[in-house]
């Protein structure tokens, strides 16, 4: 069949839907053809975390006949985007060529699908956080920074630990389930004492579901002692943002 | 509530204390802080250090895949040159040879050995009427204050010189003041007298090299040179995984685990290859001049072999104890070895599994581990953590030993009843 499908993921159309909704207006604004299955269903990520390959096994194999029929699958969530791409194979499930949006949206701007000429200032001081599941593991750095270092009038704040060296927000391998508190302290921990955000950054943008809600936890733990005004955006709100010529 | 589930509980709510103790976490901070600033200093000084590491991994992959015929090589020489070694299979082995070289009733000094703790010796050797004394600083605190070590290379990480200042003075029977040089003082005071009617040493070794069967053990304090110089009896207590070929190679365990560990140098490196000897009349060899006049190795498996045969769970055994995936941890330094067992973290929850404590004790500690990557990317042996927390967790979920409510929460989020 051919054409490109926008895999959600869980996390954006159950707790992000306005996230999810810039993603698609940037999609929609470079003219992307693209897809989304009504039926999506769970990627099988958790259950790997959990412990339970065989049952992921199951999955990967009803959601790569899905996946097939397309010839590029973009996704937001970088768990999906490793799911897919090192796990499927795996389980023996195969796999189009899939890619994260950030990537993605990269080579629009790369193609001039977004053009530089079309973005507006956000007057906004940001930190980029890689998500670890998106660096470490799947060693996407540079889309996302590049992305970011098109948009005028954006200023970044660059953190003591970036890249491979990142330091992890909390919100993965399910230990918001196991002990949601923990999650939050270590988000908050990584804010105040590894990142160490200034008191002017407005907001942290990240790529990752699982980052941006773990850290508006941190951001509230931090908060509950001493009120910070810091936002939490994905990339494509940025761009979003810039396009629109709008601060959401 | 389940019995599963109560595991869980339990070690959640003395993790959940730890993170409320304010004093650990200020601890914890500066040492973090700390240890970077060290680490970053011995690195500007020697770059090639990162050169180096590459090396040894090679060195340590070529080890435990021969770890067998290493060990055999070593007790070997160690015999040879007047020695006795031991390759004990389990911990019971290690401790029967122990109680046959330990007399009842016998002072005795350790330095640091985590792998001893595996064997829970003190005990033993306490339960045969020895008396035991830990020597290095923050041992000594932690068996005197019946605690459990927080860190590997920083046990007394989380006590305060105020706590250390009330033990000592209760146990000295004299006021001490909380001040640390005051407080290093007194115990050496007091250890001297033990080093020189200790009956045996015990200690454990960074490396010990097969062509030789020397024994290396790093230090800063200078109790392991008095541990390992004095009493009559020494003992070694390493992990088979602690052999590697060659002394150059175990020389080189030392550099790359001491700048790891934030060193540039430590104070000692001390060699050991076979007990005291002079031939200095008429050429005659006589052993046990000085030094002591038995040099006992026990090398214990203790599913090493098992776990060397793992292509995955044998990583772990490239750790060299450097303690630096504990500071880049972002969990640990908020729980310090709360996150753990007696080996900590990540690959603690390995270590757990195979070591000491079992899979119940593993389990806690893999679901709290985020499988994030940073430990790896700080290692120097690049030991990928994430992947052997993802294999124990398959182990786990066969076995039962998943949280209900993890369990419940992967349903929600997956719609997928988890049979
Ligand atoms: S796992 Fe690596 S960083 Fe951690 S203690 Fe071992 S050698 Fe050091």
């Amino acid at each position: 069949m051919g054409g490109v499908l926008l895999w959600r993921g869980c996390t954006y159309p159950a707790k992000l839907v306005e996230e999810l909704e810039a993603l698609l207006r940037v999609l929609n604004h470079a003219k992307v053809d693209f897809s989304i299955l009504e039926d999506e269903k769970c990627c099988g990520y958790p259950l790997i975390l959990l412990g339970r390959r065989d049952l992921a096994k199951e999955i990967a194999e009803e959601n790569s006949k899905k996946l097939n029929k397309y010839s590029l699958v973009i996704t937001p969530c970088p768990a999906c985007f490793r799911m897919f791409s090192q796990f499927y194979p795996t389980l023996g499930a195969k796999t189009p060529e899939i890619m994260h949006v950030s990537q993605f949206l990269h080579k629009l701007m790369q193609e001039k699908r977004i053009d530089a000429s079309e973005l507006k200032p956000v007057k906004l001081k940001v930190m980029y956080h890689d998500p670890c599941e998106l660096g470490r593991h799947m060693g996407v750095y540079e889309e996302p920074r590049k992305i970011l270092a098109e948009i005028p009038g954006l200023s970044l704040y660059e953190q003591r630990f970036v890249r491979e060296k990142s330091v992890c927000c909390g919100g993965g391998s399910l230990l918001p389930v196991y002990t949601s508190s923990l999650s939050a302290m270590v988000a908050a921990r990584k804010l105040l004492e590894e990142d160490r955000i200034p008191e002017d950054l407005d907001a942290i943008v990240t790529t990752c579901p699982q980052c941006i809600l773990n850290i508006r936890q941190g951001i509230r733990w931090i908060s509950e002692e001493k009120p910070i005004n810091v936002r939490v955006y994905n990339l494509a709100q940025i761009l979003d943002m810039s396009l629109r010529g709008e601060i959401q | 509530m389940s019995e599963v589930d109560a595991i869980f509980e339990k070690y959640l709510e003395n993790l959940w204390d730890a993170t409320q103790d304010d004093f650990l976490r200020l601890a914890l901070s500066r040492a973090v802080e700390s240890y970077r600033r060290n680490r970053n200093n011995a690195f500007k000084r020697y770059p090639y250090i990162v050169e180096k590491a590459k090396q040894l991994r090679k060195i340590k992959e070529y080890s435990i895949d021969h770890m067998e015929e290493l060990a055999k090589e070593t007790k070997d020489i160690v015999e040879e040159l007047k020695g006795n070694c031991i390759i004990a299979k389990t911990p019971e082995d290690a401790i029967k040879y122990i109680n046959e070289v330990v007399d009842e009733g016998s002072l005795v000094i350790k330095s640091k050995s985590i792998t001893s703790e595996e064997l829970h010796i003190n005990q033993h050797l306490e339960e045969r009427g020895c008396t035991v004394y830990e020597t290095d600083l923050g041992e000594f605190i932690i068996q005197q204050l019946k605690s459990r070590p927080m860190h590997i290379l920083s046990p007394a990480i989380h006590v305060p010189r105020e706590k250390v200042a009330e033990l000592l003075s209760k146990m000295l029977g004299k006021q001490l003041p909380p001040d640390i040089p005051t407080l290093v003082g007194e115990v050496k005071r007091f250890l001297r007298q033990v080093y020189f009617k200790a009956d045996v040493g015990i200690s454990g070794a960074n490396a010990i090299a097969a062509e030789t069967g020397t024994t290396f053990i790093i230090e800063n304090e200078g109790n392991a040179k008095l541990v390992t110089g004095l009493p009559k009896k020494h003992i070694v207590i390493a992990g088979l995984e602690k052999v590697v070929p060659t002394l150059q190679d175990a020389m080189l365990v030392v550099e790359v685990a001491s700048r790891y560990a934030n060193y540039k140098a430590p104070s000692y490196v001390n060699l050991i290859s076979c007990p005291s000897k002079t031939g200095d009349i008429e050429k005659q060899v006589v052993y046990g001049a000085h030094g002591p006049s038995e040099y006992h190795v026990v090398l214990l498996d203790n599913n090493r072999t098992k776990m060397a045969k793992d292509p995955v769970y044998k990583q772990a055994l490239y750790c060299l104890r450097c303690g630096g995936c504990l500071y880049e941890c972002p969990i640990y330094p908020l729980t310090a070895g709360h996150f753990g067992y007696l080996y900590m973290a990540g690959l603690g929850a390995i270590l757990t599994r195979f070591l000491i404590g079992g899979i119940e004790n593993a389990a806690p500690i893999a679901y709290t581990c985020l499988m994030c990557g940073r430990c790896k990317a700080h290692c120097p042996m690049e030991i990928d953590v994430p992947e052997m927390v993802l294999k124990l967790r398959q182990e786990l979920a066969e076995a039962g030993l998943t949280p209900s409510w993890v369990k419940e929460g992967v349903e929600a989020i997956t719609g997928i009843k988890i049979r």
